[in-house]
C-alpha cells in the first residue's frame, strides 16, 4: 500500500515535472539564446549552452532598434490610461453599489456586456472616428479607447468588493450631512486598497500587452509602443536569431517583474475576478 | 407620492453625476462604434467614398461566395472548442495535484505555470516562431537529435498542422490561468467531504470525480466562459505568427476582420464579420451560462 502510494506520488512529480518543462523551457531557450552570438547560434545549434557570455547582445539591442523609444510610449500610455480608468470606474461602482437611481440595472447590463464582446467589434468605426477628429497617429489614439475598454472589468471589479463593504457606514454619514463624494472619499476609499492595487496591476498588464489597437491605430514609427514595436524589429531582423531572443527578453522583464513582485496580489485579484460573478 | 418622486430623481442627478465619466469613454470609444459596426455592416464602403447601403446583402456574401470566410469560421469554432476545454481539463488535473497531491513546491510550480500569461502574445509569437523554426529551431533539432527525423517539419508552414501548432502556443499560455483559479477553488472545498469519500474507499480519481469536480463547479464554469470569451480574439498571435497563411489556412474571423477592414478596404464587409464573430460570443456565453443554471 505504502509503495503504491509511492508510486503515484511519483507519477505526479513527473507529470508536473514535464509540465513545468514545457512552460518554463521556452523561456530558458530564449534567455540562452540571448547570451550567444548568432554566428554561435547558427554553427552550435540553438540548444548549445554559450561558449563565451554575451552579454554585448543587450548593450547592442538598444543601438540597433528602438527599443528605448517604444519603452518610453509604453509607459505613457500606460500610465495614463490607470490612473484615468481607476479614478472613472471607481466612481462609476460607488453609483452602482450604493445609489439609487434610474436606469440602474440596464445600465449595469451595458457594463456585463462590454466585458464579453471582442474589441474587434468597435476597432473599425474607431479608426475612422479618430481619424475625424484627427486624433489617429497620436498617443491619444491608444489612451482614450484602452480607458474605455478598461471600465467595464474594473466597475465590475470594484462593484463587487464594495458590496461586501457595510452600508450602515454610509447611513450614518448621510445622516450627519455627509455628502456622497465625501463619503466615497474618506469611507470607502481606505477600504479599497487591496482591490485598488489589483485592479491597477491588471490595467497595467491589459494596457501594456495590448496590439490590436497600436497596430491599427498608429502608424508612426515613433510612437508605437513596445508589442508593437518588438513585432517591427522581429520582421526586420528575421535571421538574427541572437538579436531576436535579446529583444523578446528585455521586452518581458517588465511584466514579468510585475508579476513576481505582486504574485499574491494578481492571484487574490484574479480568483476575486473570476470566482464572484 | 410626488415628493418621494423628486427624492429619487435629485439622488438619481448625483448618481449619473458619479457615471458621467466612466460612460462618457465607455459609449464614446465602445458603445457608439458598436452600433456604428452594425450600421457599416449594412453598405458598401472603400473607406474613404460615400457608403452605399446595401441591407444585409454583405452577410449573404459571405456565407455564399467567400470561401476564406468559411475556413475562418471553421478554425475559429474549433479553436473556441478546443480552447474551452483543453487548458481547462489541463488545469483542473495540475490544480488538484497541486492541492490535493499535496505537491512540494506547490507555490513554485504556481509561479512557472502562470508566467507566460503576463507576457504580450507577441512576446510569445516571437519565441515560438523560433522554436519552431525549420531548420535553426529548438524543436526540429531536438526530435533529428533523438532520430525523428520524419516528424521534423516546418511547424508553421504546413497547412495542415499550423493550426495545431498554433493552438500549442496558445495552450502554453493561457492553461496557467485555468491552475490559479482551480488551485484556489479546490482550496475551498471543505476536507471532511474528501475524508468521508476515502472512508467510502474513494481513491484519488474518484476523490476528485466526485468531490472535486462538484465542490469547484461554480469555478469550473467561470473559467470556461472567461476562456471561450476570451478565445475568439486571437488576431495577435495570427498576426505576429502566420498572417493567415500559409495560403488561408490560418485565417480567423478575428483576423479577416482586420484583413477586410484595413487591408482590402472592404469595409462593410470586415465590419459585418465582425457582427458574426460578436454574435458567435454572445450566444456561446449565454449558452454555457445557461447551461450552468439549469444544471445548478
Amino acid at each position: 500500500m505504502r509503495s503504491l502510494e509511492g508510486l503515484k506520488k511519483t507519477q505526479m512529480y513527473v507529470f508536473l515535472t514535464i509540465v513545468a518543462l514545457f512552460t518554463a523551457g521556452p523561456f530558458i531557450l530564449v534567455l540562452n539564446t540571448s547570451l550567444r552570438t548568432t554566428k554561435e547560434v547558427i554553427k552550435n545549434g540553438p540548444l548549445a549552452l554559450p561558449s563565451a557570455w554575451a552579454w554585448n547582445n543587450y548593450v547592442h539591442i538598444w543601438k540597433v532598434g528602438n527599443f528605448s523609444t517604444y519603452f518610453k510610449n509604453s509607459v505613457i500610455v500606460t500610465l495614463i490610461v490607470v490612473v484615468v480608468s481607476l479614478v472613472i470606474s471607481i466612481m462609476a461602482a460607488y453609483a452602482f453599489a450604493y445609489l439609487k437611481f434610474i436606469g440602474k440595472e440596464m445600465l449595469f447590463l451595458l457594463i456585463v456586456l462590454g466585458l464579453i464582446i471582442p474589441i474587434e467589434l468597435i476597432i473599425i468605426p474607431l479608426f475612422f472616428n479618430l481619424k475625424s477628429i484627427s486624433l489617429l497617429n497620436t498617443r491619444w489614439a491608444i489612451i482614450m479607447p484602452q480607458i474605455a475598454l478598461s471600465v467595464p472589468f474594473t466597475v465590475f471589479l470594484f462593484r463587487g468588493f464594495m458590496k461586501d463593504i457595510s452600508a450602515s457606514l454610509l447611513e450614518s454619514a448621510r445622516m450627519d450631512g455627509s455628502t456622497e463624494f465625501k463619503n466615497l472619499i474618506y469611507i470607502i476609499m481606505p477600504l479599497m486598497t487591496p482591490v485598488v492595487v489589483a485592479a491597477a496591476i491588471f490595467a497595467v498588464l491589459g494596457t501594456w500587452n495590448n496590439f490590436m489597437l497600436p497596430t491599427i491605430l498608429i502608424r508612426n514609427q515613433d510612437l508605437l509602443t513596445l508589442p508593437v514595436g518588438l513585432n517591427y524589429f522581429r520582421t526586420k531582423f528575421t535571421m538574427d536569431y541572437s538579436m531576436v531572443a535579446t529583444s523578446a527578453i528585455i521586452s518581458a522583464i517588465p511584466t514579468i517583474l510585475t508579476y513576481i513582485l505582486f504574485q499574491r496580489k494578481i492571484i487574490t485579484g484574479l480568483t476575486m475576478g473570476a470566482l464572484k460573478e | 407620492m410626488k415628493p418621494l418622486i423628486r427624492s429619487t430623481l435629485r439622488k438619481s442627478t448625483v448618481a449619473y453625476l458619479f457615471l458621467l465619466p466612466a460612460f462618457f469613454f465607455y459609449l464614446y470609444f465602445v458603445g457608439w462604434p458598436a452600433l456604428q459596426t452594425f450600421y457599416t455592416s449594412l453598405t458598401e464602403w472603400d473607406g474613404i467614398g460615400p457608403k452605399t447601403f446595401v441591407g444585409f446583402q454583405n452577410y449573404i456574401d459571405l456565407f455564399s461566395v467567400e470561401p476564406t470566410f468559411w475556413i475562418a469560421l471553421r478554425n475559429t469554432l474549433l479553436w473556441v472548442l478546443a480552447s474551452a476545454t483543453l487548458p481547462v481539463w489541463l488545469g483542473l488535473v495540475v490544480s488538484s495535484m497541486l492541492v490535493r497531491g499535496k505537491a512540494r513546491f506547490g507555490k513554485g510550480f504556481q509561479l512557472i505555470f502562470f508566467l507566460p500569461q503576463v507576457i504580450s502574445m507577441v512576446i510569445a509569437a516571437v519565441i515560438w516562431k523560433w522554436i519552431y523554426d525549420p531548420t535553426f529551431g529548438p524543436l526540429n533539432v531536438i526530435l533529428r537529435s533523438i532520430g525523428l527525423d520524419a516528424w521534423a517539419t516546418g511547424w508553421l508552414g504546413d497547412p495542415k498542422i499550423v493550426m495545431f501548432a498554433l493552438f500549442i502556443i496558445y495552450l502554453w499560455q493561457t492553461y496557467g490561468f485555468c491552475v490559479i483559479i482551480f488551485t484556489a477553488a479546490i482550496q475551498g472545498v471543505d476536507p471532511h467531504l474528501y475524508e468521508a469519500a476515502k472512508m467510502d474507499g474513494c481513491g484519488s480519481a474518484g476523490q476528485f470525480r466526485y468531490i472535486t469536480i462538484p465542490g469547484i463547479h461554480q469555478a469550473i464554469t467561470s473559467v470556461v466562459v472567461l476562456m471561450t470569451v476570451g478565445s475568439f480574439s486571437i488576431f495577435d498571435l495570427v498576426m505576429t505568427t502566420t498572417n493567415g497563411g500559409p495560403g488561408y489556412s490560418s485565417y480567423v474571423i478575428s483576423y479577416y476582420v482586420y484583413y477586410q477592414g484595413f487591408i482590402q478596404n472592404r469595409v462593410g464587409f470586415g465590419a459585418a464579420a465582425s457582427i458574426i464573430l460578436t454574435v458567435f460570443v454572445l450566444v456561446v456565453t449565454r449558452l454555457i451560462i445557461y447551461v450552468r443554471e439549469r444544471d445548478r
